[in-house]
């Protein structure tokens, strides 16, 4: 079931009757349960079991891990007088070994599967490729497998309420009823955000009574959605499907348009998606952070990536960056080079206390890449994100001087539109990575964007890939359409534009939802001349 | 507090209403299907009530073999063709239920052209379908229809608008038949009253077979749904004890390929003589009308003006002579609505006459393009 198909609109609203209507107001959540289940059983009912696994398994070990905690508290407690500081030292160290055992069967059963599900077929194809170079007569077998819906996001999301199980940074949840509802909550299933459990259990399950502002801005919300999805990110893909099923066909003119086009798609598809499960949750009384925060006006690519994908980034920052830089391998690593002659220096002494975080960020964002898919092609895009944040920790310094020396003030207007256009420009060539078909395909992007330009042939192809020109005028007048409203937003980043347009005169108000609803029925990709794309990110 | 909600209840009812009002209207008129079955079943619906005489339901021969103007002017009956494009049996009930709903007429002729193709393939294909379907207002018996006889999503012709929402994209070349749709429904009914054609004199080359088929008794099967559809039409007839009901086949030129839907014509003949209805096959009546081949069809399946004019004639006789069919008393207004659709039929024929003259092949219909045309040759 699609969020942009009828159906969904109808699955909500019998959701929100049931849940707003229903008398027992300690059990609402309950409501919200079975519609999640029954949401995702339209989605195949053969997927239902890996979420089941998931849930059980990290309901079971929370509880676990909890448990050991617990005991060794009241352990500790019980010896309080007969246990020397080093007893209690060593016994906390055992537990602590313990629990990050008992944790880590978690993560590598549920990262398990995610990774054999996604990556079995890719390994098993490069380590047939490789053997095949060396003429070595095996083959491991591919297999058919299948991507349960939001298998990504629902298990990062259970991984991360583990882990502050295990960081003592949450009680376990004892009910696995209420469990299940934190792992499977409909609206953020398909393409998340990736939540805390902090965050948004509590919201799961206390009942919300229906409240109209909060309901006509969930509404506004799934329209502004919608619009984004419907009218031009299933435009776009038109043109972008067109030139990914026939890469080879196209020249540098086409291709770097195609990538443009492609960031315009990606962000509108996402973003979209993003803000109809925002808009939902919020009718049910349950605030899902937002994902997106005008990532395309960040000012390097350390912003981007706090912009972009906001959830995966603190899930990434949380579970996996700061252990990694705060871990003794680091940590030693960088005292080691300190206490070098080099460490003496100016540079060495930056890099000394930067080079955990800068190896730690491209391990991250090397991860990031492969995340997005089992191909060389995402190993390319995470090498390329991670290793410009790790060039630009480890230069900062010769950017400032390079500032002081030509008199540049980062702060004008002038240098925050070149650092941004800069950002863009590095985005994009991480995109370019995302269409081509292949690493090698885009190692030849890179090439034709800069050997094979030509206006003319350029048009010539953009006009057979699928759109009219009044649909590249629509998608173009979408794109000023979304830049001016970020900018709003990024003017008052402390108000929506929903609560702007709540002072305004009820006849503007009602013109702009009037307006949203007719664009979105004359010109939305929707019927039988048209394939409505998924959404991008559920295939991750 | 109970004001506020009474105000908030009007705001969105309000938006609702302008919402649905405003989707409708272009639905209706601007992102639809807008072709010669839209304005000729649009137009049907904007004939005065029990103002018609006669209707015909069928497919293409209708509205090209015969003019509801030209009958008028001829034998004073008001007439109107309920026709579409390869229209199929399977509509028939419904286009009867409609025309019943809407006219009393003395007489309803069906032309069973949609019951004799060869094989059931037509009845999965959509856009044949929609032809008629996309037109009908939405009632009961529309979703019926839909519901027997849609071969895909349903939900597309309850709401046309989201099979038709990218036609946009043709405007503002697309929007020809838009405008008249729009102007019809302001001046309450369409110029021709249905009647379109090609301005062509078609010269057959290959053998014609309807002297020799005349006589000719050889029956061969109607296709299962075409059988099927036809027993429940007939049936449905009986069941409601319609008497002013007829069927006729419209003259053609028999050619190879089409001399197997002539014998499935015999058979049919005898289905419908079974349930008691009349049936005139006019195909072998072929030479009697008086038709010169070479100058009345503009393709083996249709007359063109010339024609027209005498098939018109030929069939007014029948249903004045034969079902004694006589002019309803109109009103004045009604009187000089049809008096104008003479006019313009008129000057539809100089139209295509002065087309064929310069051997100008084209399709006249009442799009703006040529009621332009024809409003040059007003008199």
């Amino acid at each position: 079931m699609s969020y942009t198909s009828l159906n969904f609109l109808f699955f909500v609203a019998i959701t929100m009757f049931a849940y707003f209507l229903l008398p027992f107001r300690k059990h609402k959540w309950v409501v919200l349960l079975i519609a999640s289940y029954v949401f995702y059983l339209f989605a195949g009912y053969k997927y239902v079991a890996f979420i089941l696994f998931t849930t059980i398994s990290t309901y079971l070990i929370g509880l676990w891990i909890e448990k050991i905690s617990t005991g060794s508290k009241a352990k500790i407690k019980q010896h309080k007088a007969d246990w020397s500081r080093e007893d209690k030292k060593k016994y906390k160290e055992k537990i602590k070994v313990r629990k990050r055992l008992v944790m880590a069967l978690c993560l590598v059963l549920n990262f398990g599967i995610l990774a054999f599900l996604k990556y079995y077929n890719f390994f098993a194809g490069s380590l047939n490729d490789i053997l095949g170079s060396f003429s070595i007569d095996f083959s491991a077998p591919t297999l058919n497998l299948f991507l349960p819906l939001g298998i990504s996001f629902y298990t990062f999301q259970s991984m991360g309420y583990i882990v502050d199980v295990y960081r003592d940074k949450t009680p376990a949840q004892h009910n696995p009823f209420k469990f299940a509802l934190f792992v499977s909550f409909f609206p953020q299933i398909i393409q998340g955000p990736i939540s805390i459990y902090d965050d948004i259990a509590h919201q799961l399950y206390e009942p919300h009574s229906f409240d109209f502002t909060r309901f006509k801005h969930g509404l506004q919300l799934i329209l502004w959605g919608l619009v984004k999805k419907m009218i031009l990110a299933d435009r776009a893909v038109i043109a972008i499907n067109a030139v990914i099923d026939d890469y080879n066909s196209f020249g540098g003119t086409t291709l770097t348009f195609t990538i443009l086009l492609y960031a315009l798609q990606l962000y509108v598809d996402f973003s979209g998606g993003i803000d109809i499960s925002r808009g939902v949750a919020q009718i049910f009384g349950i605030n899902i952070m937002d994902n997106f925060k005008r990532p395309y006006f960040s000012k390097d690519i350390n912003e981007y990536w706090r912009r972009w994908h906001i959830s995966l980034g603190n899930w990434f920052k949380n579970y996996l960056f700061y252990p990694l830089a705060m871990s003794s391998l680091f940590i030693n690593t960088s005292k080691k080079i300190k206490n070098t002659k080099f460490g003496a220096t100016t540079a060495g002494s930056h890099i000394a206390k930067v080079l955990p975080t800068s190896i730690a960020s491209f391990v991250v964002f090397f991860i990031v890449g492969v995340w997005h898919g089992a191909s060389w092609k995402y190993v390319g895009f995470g090498v390329w994100n991670g290793g410009i944040i790790m060039l630009s920790v480890l230069m900062k310094p010769v950017f400032e001087w390079t500032h002081k020396k030509l008199h540049i003030n980062p702060a004008t207007i002038p240098y925050t539109v070149f650092q941004i256009f800069r950002t863009f420009i590095v985005v994009l060539v991480g995109y370019v990575f995302d269409v081509a078909p292949s690493f090698m395909q885009a190692m030849r992007t890179f090439k034709l964007f800069f050997t094979s330009q030509s206006l003319s042939t350029g048009w010539n192809e953009i006009s057979t890939l699928g759109l009219g020109k009044k649909d590249y005028v629509l998608l173009l007048a979408g794109a000023i359409f979304i830049f001016i409203i970020s900018v709003i937003q990024e003017r008052n980043d402390k108000t929506t534009v929903r609560e702007m347009l709540d002072n305004k005169p009820f006849i503007l108000r009602w013109l702009a939802v009037f307006v949203a609803i007719i664009a979105l029925a004359v010109f939305g990709i929707y019927g039988s001349g048209y394939d409505a794309a998924a959404f991008v990110y559920m295939q991750f | 507090m109970k004001k506020k909600i009474v105000t908030r209840s009007v705001k969105i009812l309000s938006l609702l209403l302008v919402l649905l009002a405003s989707i409708w209207v272009l639905q209706e008129f601007v992102l639809c299907h807008a072709d010669h079955n839209r304005q000729r079943v649009k137009g049907f619906y904007l004939e005065d009530e029990n103002s018609l005489d006669v209707v015909i339901i069928g497919a293409s021969e209708v509205y090209a073999d015969y003019s509801a103007c030209h009958a008028y002017e001829k034998f004073g009956f008001t007439s109107y063709p309920m026709a579409t494009q390869s229209n199929l049996v399977c509509n028939y009930k419904h286009q009867l239920k409609e025309i019943r709903k809407h006219q009393n007429p003395k007489l309803i002729l069906v032309e069973v052209n949609g019951a004799l193709y060869g094989n059931d393939e037509k009845f999965g294909d959509g856009p044949n379908f929609r032809n008629y379907a996309d037109h009908v207002p939405l009632n009961f018996d529309k979703l019926e229809l839909i519901n027997q006889n849609a071969p895909d999503d349903k939900l597309e012709y309850i709401l046309p608008i989201i099979k038709y929402h990218s036609v946009w994209e043709d405007f503002p070349d697309g929007l020809g038949y838009n405008v008249e749709l729009v102007k019809d429904r302001f001046r309450g009914h369409t110029y021709l009253r249905g009647a379109k054609t090609k301005s062509r004199a078609f010269k057959p080359t290959s053998k014609i077979y309807n002297e020799q088929l005349v006589n000719d008794q050889t029956r061969k099967d109607l296709s299962p749904l075409s059988e099927k559809y036809l027993i429940e039409f007939l049936e449905y007839c009986k069941e409601e004890n319609i008497e002013n009901i007829a069927f006729v086949r419209f003259p053609h030129i028999i050619v190879d390929s089409t001399v197997a839907r002539y014998y499935r014509g015999n058979t049919l003949g005898d289905i419908i003589e079974e349930y008691g209805y009349d049936y005139i096959n006019c195909e072998k009546d072929f030479y009697d009308i008086g038709f010169d081949i070479n100058k009345d069809f503009y393709d083996v399946e249709h007359l063109n003006v010339n024609g027209q004019r005498k098939f018109t004639e030929y069939l007014g006789n029948i249903i004045q002579n034969e079902y004694g069919v006589t002019p309803t008393d109109l009103t004045p207004e009604q009187k000089s609505e049809w008096d104008l659709s003479l006019k313009y039929y008129h000057a539809f024929c100089k139209y295509n006459e002065d087309l064929m003259a310069k051997g100008v092949v084209e399709e006249i219909n009442e799009d703006y393009h040529y009621v332009q045309e024809i409003e040059k040759y007003l008199e």
